[in-house]
């Protein structure tokens, strides 16, 4: 653990030497936030709701959404960006080493640029519990709630990117696949499920389940028809989709062949 | 010419290489286009309209936008891979060649666009569509549906090529890909049309360039064509060809500075 961290310093360290660089992108990816959910948030405020919910409930699954596939970025980003290893064979090279390939994953790259987007998730969030607050409904469970929010939602996105990596040592290729298993999922959860046709909730509650990163705690937290059990799913379906992604992966590797190069 | 053409038809053949990769990247963009389509019919439901389009014309908005995505910069490899170009010194050699650098950008440009919108925009559209039915499209506007295509295609290929020379002049075009696609992504209709953004935005963004790579051609296809839809995008195709040209001048003085 002493080593992850001075393997983090000194990622920092390094991205800061380019600090004009570095700032540019970290407010280019808040803006960017920031203007995904301004088109939405032009959409509400014409219209009061979608499916029902209000511009400040989507703006909670907006932000859960951003911080925990932030969060993802900034600390995973190497099994996000996995094509390099297969397609250029650099796989074998982690494997050579005394240390399990995933740590040695973690450990390469903390992506730092991204933590706009997690900052701006912060504001989002703030704007959205404050309109919630303001229009008389109650934020202390939310609040209570949100490290099991993104940590359990962490969880599930760095489970689906791993297993994605993992197929990469089929398919080689894994960066198309991610619009289906990433930026799809991870958009489509930003806004409630039910709006979804069914065989689309169908996949984005098992095969792909980021119904259960925001929607689904929800609607307890905010008196959607959800239970108090309800709270519980989200972090034990995330520990059971990390157990899966991880046996994969490790079955993966078993019948990993270079690509020769 | 037929160095050109051969070029437009070598890249499009090139990506039937990658045809498997092409289909994983469309069922990503069929989640888009299922989850922008919920979106706006969870919005209006079966009462409400937006620009006097109920939930079936926003259905088909959206399934079109969705499909002609594929004519966008982000179907293209970031920047022609110009930045890697420059890096690597192979640029010279390719400032060299007694054919036009723009040329050359725009016949390999449209050869992806042909592949895209053949196995990527058609089927992705057709799909979506057979969810949210057709629009009665009048055969009189196909010449112009063409047009705006034809536009929409032209200015995607425009903001991959100034995001390509950016790398003449600094170190990455990352931050320059971000930006576009963030101007993209907000103000060409893509997930709402223009006209319903907040107040100077909506004006602003139906004159500006990025109007004529979702929003107008939807427009067409809905029935709505107006002078404008035409004007507006053939204006920056026009304008953004010569600033371009300028630009790849530029570029060659910059390159022959750095190169001496």
């Amino acid at each position: 653990m002493a080593l992850y961290w001075k393997l983090v310093k000194a990622s920092l360290k390094s991205q800061l030497q380019y600090k004009l660089a570095f700032a540019f992108e970290v407010v280019m990816f808040m803006i960017m936030q920031a203007l995904d959910f301004l088109l939405v948030a032009a959409i509400l405020l014409k219209f009061d709701t979608v499916g029902g919910w209000d511009l400040y409930e989507v703006g909670y699954l907006f932000s859960i959404a951003s911080l925990v596939r932030s969060l993802y970025r900034v600390f995973a980003n190497e099994i996000h960006s996995f094509e390099k290893y297969t397609k250029n064979g650099e796989f074998d090279q982690l494997l050579t080493r005394p240390v399990s390939p995933l740590v040695l994953l973690f450990s390469r790259g903390i992506n730092w640029n991204q933590i706009g987007g997690f900052l701006q998730g912060v504001l989002m969030l703030m704007f959205a519990l404050w309109g919630l607050h303001e229009q008389g409904a109650s934020i202390w469970a939310a609040l209570l709630y949100l490290p099991v929010s993104i940590l359990s939602g962490a969880l599930i996105v760095f489970s689906l990117g791993l297993a994605t990596a993992t197929i990469g040592f089929w398919t080689v290729k894994i960066n198309e696949l991610l619009a289906f298993t990433h930026y799809g999922p991870l958009n489509a959860a930003s806004y409630p499920m039910h709006i979804y046709p069914g065989w689309l909730r169908g996949v984005l509650f098992t095969l792909i389940p980021v119904a259960f990163i925001a929607y689904v705690p929800s609607l307890y937290l905010f008196d959607k028809g959800g239970a108090l059990w309800y709270l519980l799913v989200s972090p034990l379906i995330a520990f059971v989709v990390a157990g899966l992604a991880l046996r994969f992966w490790k079955f993966g590797i078993k019948h990993y062949h270079s690509t020769g190069s | 010419m037929q160095f050109y053409l051969m070029l437009f038809r070598k890249t499009y053949v090139r990506n039937f290489q990658y045809r498997m990769a092409a289909m994983a990247n469309n069922l990503g963009s069929l989640v888009f286009g299922f989850m922008y389509i919920a979106i706006w019919q969870g919005t209006l439901g079966p009462e409400r309209h937006v620009l006097g389009f109920g939930q079936d014309e926003m259905g088909w908005y959206m399934a079109f936008v969705q499909g002609i995505f594929f004519l966008s910069f982000m179907a293209l490899p970031r920047g022609f891979e110009i930045e890697e170009s420059v890096r690597t010194g192979s640029i010279s050699l390719q400032m060299m060649r007694p054919v036009s650098f723009y040329g050359y950008y725009l016949a390999h440009g449209f050869g992806y666009h042909a592949y895209n919108f053949l196995f990527r925009s058609i089927p992705v559209y057709l799909i979506l569509s057979l969810f949210v039915g057709f629009p009665s499209f009048d055969m009189a506007n196909l010449p112009l549906l063409v047009l705006s295509l034809l536009f929409s295609a032209y200015l995607g290929f425009l903001s991959n090529y100034f995001v390509g020379v950016v790398a003449f002049w600094t170190n990455s075009t990352r931050w320059a890909f971000l930006v576009m696609y963030t101007l993209i992504n907000t103000f060409s209709g893509f997930l709402v049309p223009l006209p319903i953004l907040p107040g100077f935005l909506a004006p602003l963004s139906l004159v500006s360039p990025f109007a004529g790579m979702n929003y107008y051609p939807a427009m067409v296809l809905l029935g709505r064509p107006t002078l404008l839809g035409v004007l507006v995008p053939l204006f920056w195709c026009v304008a953004l060809t010569i600033v371009a040209l300028r630009v790849t001048q530029a570029a060659r003085r910059k390159l022959e500075v750095q190169g001496g």
